[in-house]
């Protein structure tokens, strides 16, 4: 006996004896599924709803069978008690079919059967606005009817959706009485409508009250914020909006938390503003003993002008000695956001922030000059970093005179001997400041220190590393191949780490594979971390897909 | 009709999608747990022993040609577990396809071929013709894309000139009353 032809007939034993259960069923025809449609069954059963009328005369065949009749309950009884059913199947129904007959409620549709009470509230809602406006019995109905809430003791029993006809769907959810003891009139929903009306009209009325009380609550919060309002310009001072957005008196959680992150991010620019000024500090706290002969120096007379350093000659352009560098370009941002010498030991570390904070306790007692510079002046420093005249500035660093190192030329401080005497715009090199007479090289930025790198290779150890890693990259190819799945080709990915092994940058320089593949595979690359070379490096890694 | 995500559902399950299969287990795990069946539902444990048959056996059953969903995929599920509950019940007399597990299969396949040519003598010519048939179809050796014995019977008609000019009534009369003797004849013979 071949093998297949063993398989076929053990389909007819499989068949003979599968059909012992649907055996006494009548239409277990070759087109009818009878486990499908059992099963379609037992789900309009769960939900209480009535079944399309070929769909009922087959059940009535089916439940023939002992066994497909038990199993149609069983099965109902479950999906009813899990909450679970679907009423996917109701999609298939016109909203007639919805509606068992001689059962009347107020929302119900007119002259006709009405729907079952048990659906949802907004099911029936919208039920009853597609059937128009009811005429429902006892004059129940009302246009201002509210929805049923669900109350306490009734629980979900499923989950229905609707196809209305004009192609909008809506949930609903099918409800049952759950406390089968309670004596309370919500049980008999079906039984007695009046009952539900007249509680209903009490919740409305109820309601009513809550309204009038919040009204005439709001219109107490609008007087009294009116006898605070000066405003003349005002016109609108009848409209009570403006107190009802008045905070209440109960603070919710989300007030408390955008209240709590408000508070975080002053307070952290409160620390950006002022406490960071501790670290950075000015250039007189820094170097206190440098300040204080400073201003010794201001006060005592001037000593006789030094000799003129005659052999250095000046370049008028820098105010540095010829062949002297002059000032590092990286710190003259500092320089210039500080206004005097905020970014002096800064290194390029200077900041809008720091800057003015650096300015403000700049020593008013300049009695020789009458500067607020004047104290910053002899702080030593890089030739570089002399302190820019800022536009407040102008020509007033020149007034110390003596002090004032070469910069100023050394014949005028001689000839100024101290005195105060409007000096010729001085100008140091990195004058960032567009108030500066002479013309001066603008601030550059720093550029980037990758930009100055260039390409190498992979070290072995960077090599492993990524080989190791290569599954994450292949996980986007193989989804990239659940679509397209002849997917292969080469691709170049350029990689940036930094000292530490870290990926800072990838950038996909070829791509034959496409289809996301090499964006993903970047993607994940700029989560690894692969091993320090010590130094930032860039390189690249091709792939072969 | 089933609900979009019951398609998907499905769908990923006739895929192989690991994780549908996995969810599509759970599902009848729950419904093995909802059935209260005795000695089943109210076993301790993850019940892999009926969940893993039954699944292989729903998933035989979706990944046919012809198989459509038409209420919920859940409600199928349960409404399968159900209708086999008395064969999932411990103890219980050995019905529908338990017979068949339990059968040694060269033995049962001997066994149906006895019956089918037992058949071929019936009175019922309906029940002569499709015995006819279906022994040929195991003499071809055809392969048949079906996956049930349900679906072999529909093949059945068109494998035959006389069952094709059948009406589908008439054609789901004469496939009762074979399904019928051909079950008792199997019992006869100890299945």
């Amino acid at each position: 006996m071949q093998a297949n032809a063993k398989e076929i007939l053990l389909l007819a034993a499989e068949d003979a004896f599968e059909f012992e259960r649907w055996r006494d069923a009548g239409p277990v025809t070759a087109d009818i599924d009878p486990e499908t449609r059992a099963a379609e069954v037992a789900e309009f059963e769960a939900l209480g709803i009535p079944l399309p009328s070929d769909l009922d005369s087959l059940r009535r065949e089916l439940e023939h069978a002992p066994k497909v009749r038990e199993a149609i309950r069983c099965s109902a009884v479950a999906m009813r008690r899990s909450g679970r059913a679907s009423a996917s199947s109701l999609v298939a129904l016109g909203p007639q079919q919805l509606m068992p007959a001689g059962m009347g409620m107020p929302w119900g549709w007119p002259g006709g059967p009405m729907m079952d009470p048990r659906l949802d509230p907004r099911l029936a809602a919208q039920m009853g606005f597609v059937g128009g406006a009811a005429a429902g019995r006892g004059g129940g109905t009302n246009e201002d009817d509210e929805p049923r809430p669900r109350s306490k003791r009734e629980r979900k029993l499923a989950d229905a959706t609707v196809v209305g006809a004009d192609g909008g769907s809506i949930d609903a959810q099918v409800v049952g009485d759950y406390d089968l003891d309670d004596d309370d009139a919500d049980l008999d929903d079906f039984d007695d409508p009046e009952d539900d009306e007249l509680e209903r009209a009490r919740q409305r009325e109820a309601e009513r009250r809550r309204k009038k009380r919040r009204a005439e609550a709001r219109k107490a919060r609008a007087a009294r914020a009116r006898e605070w309002d000066d405003d003349e310009f005002d016109e609108d001072d009848g409209d009570d909006s403006m107190v009802a957005v008045a905070a209440s008196g109960a603070v919710d959680r989300n007030t408390w938390i955008l209240g709590g992150v408000s508070a975080v991010a002053v307070i952290a620019l409160l620390w950006i503003a002022f406490g960071d000024k501790k670290d950075q500090g000015d250039p007189a706290a820094v170097d206190p003993a440098a300040q204080l002969a400073a201003q010794q120096e201001q006060q005592q007379p001037a000593p006789p002008a030094p000799p003129a350093p005659a052999a250095v000659p000046i370049d008028p352009n820098t105010g540095l000695p010829y062949g002297q560098v002059p000032a590092p370009v990286a710190d003259a941002p500092g320089v210039a956001s500080g206004g005097g010498g905020g970014g002096r030991g800064g290194g390029g570390r200077g900041s809008a922030v720091r800057g003015s904070g650096g300015s403000a306790p700049a020593p008013a007692s300049g009695a020789g000059g009458g500067t607020a510079f004047g104290g910053f002046k002899d702080v030593p420093g890089p030739p570089g970093t002399e302190p820019a005249p800022a536009a407040n500035g102008g020509t007033q660093p020149a007034a110390n005179g003596g002090t004032q190192p070469a910069a100023n030329g050394g014949t005028q401080a001689a000839a100024n001997g101290g005195a105060v005497v409007p000096a010729p715009a001085p100008a140091p090199a990195p004058a960032p400041q567009p108030a500066a007479d002479t013309p001066a090289e603008p601030p550059k930025p720093a550029p980037p220190e990758e930009s100055l790198l260039t390409k190498s290779k992979m070290t072995p150890a960077i090599r492993q590393g990524v080989t190791q890693r290569v599954g994450d990259l292949l996980a986007c190819l193989e989804d990239a191949r659940v679509g397209k799945p002849d997917l292969a080709g080469n691709v170049v990915f350029t990689v940036s780490l930094d000292q530490d092994g870290v990926v800072t940058k990838v950038d996909i320089g070829k791509d034959e594979v496409g289809y996301g593949v090499a964006k993903c595979s970047a993607k994940k690359m700029r989560r690894w971390t692969l091993p320090s070379a010590g130094i930032p490096i860039i390189f690249d890694v091709p792939f072969a897909f | 009709m089933p609900s979009v995500r019951d398609e998907q559902l499905l769908a990923s399950i006739r895929v192989g999608d690991r994780a549908a299969l996995h969810a599509f287990a759970e599902l009848i795990r729950e419904a093995v747990r909802e059935l209260e069946i005795p000695g089943v539902s109210d076993a301790r444990g993850r019940l892999d022993h009926i969940v893993g048959p039954l699944r292989a056996r729903l998933l035989n059953r979706l990944s046919a040609p012809d198989f459509e969903l038409r209420g919920s995929l859940r409600g199928y599920v349960m409404t399968f577990v159900a209708l086999r509950r008395d064969e999932l019940e411990p103890g219980a007399a050995p019905t529908g396809l338990r017979r068949l597990e339990l059968a040694d299969t060269d033995r049962l396949a001997s066994a149906v071929a006895v019956a089918l040519q037992k058949l071929t003598q019936s009175h019922n010519p309906d029940a002569r013709e499709l015995a006819h048939t279906w022994l040929a179809l195991a003499e071809e050796g055809q392969a048949l894309d079906v996956r049930s014995g349900h679906e072999t019977a529909r093949m059945l008609k068109t494998a035959s000139p006389i069952l094709a000019r059948k009406s589908d009534g008439e054609f789901a009369g004469a496939l009762r009353a074979f399904r019928t003797m051909l079950g008792y004849e199997l019992g006869k013979l100890g299945f």
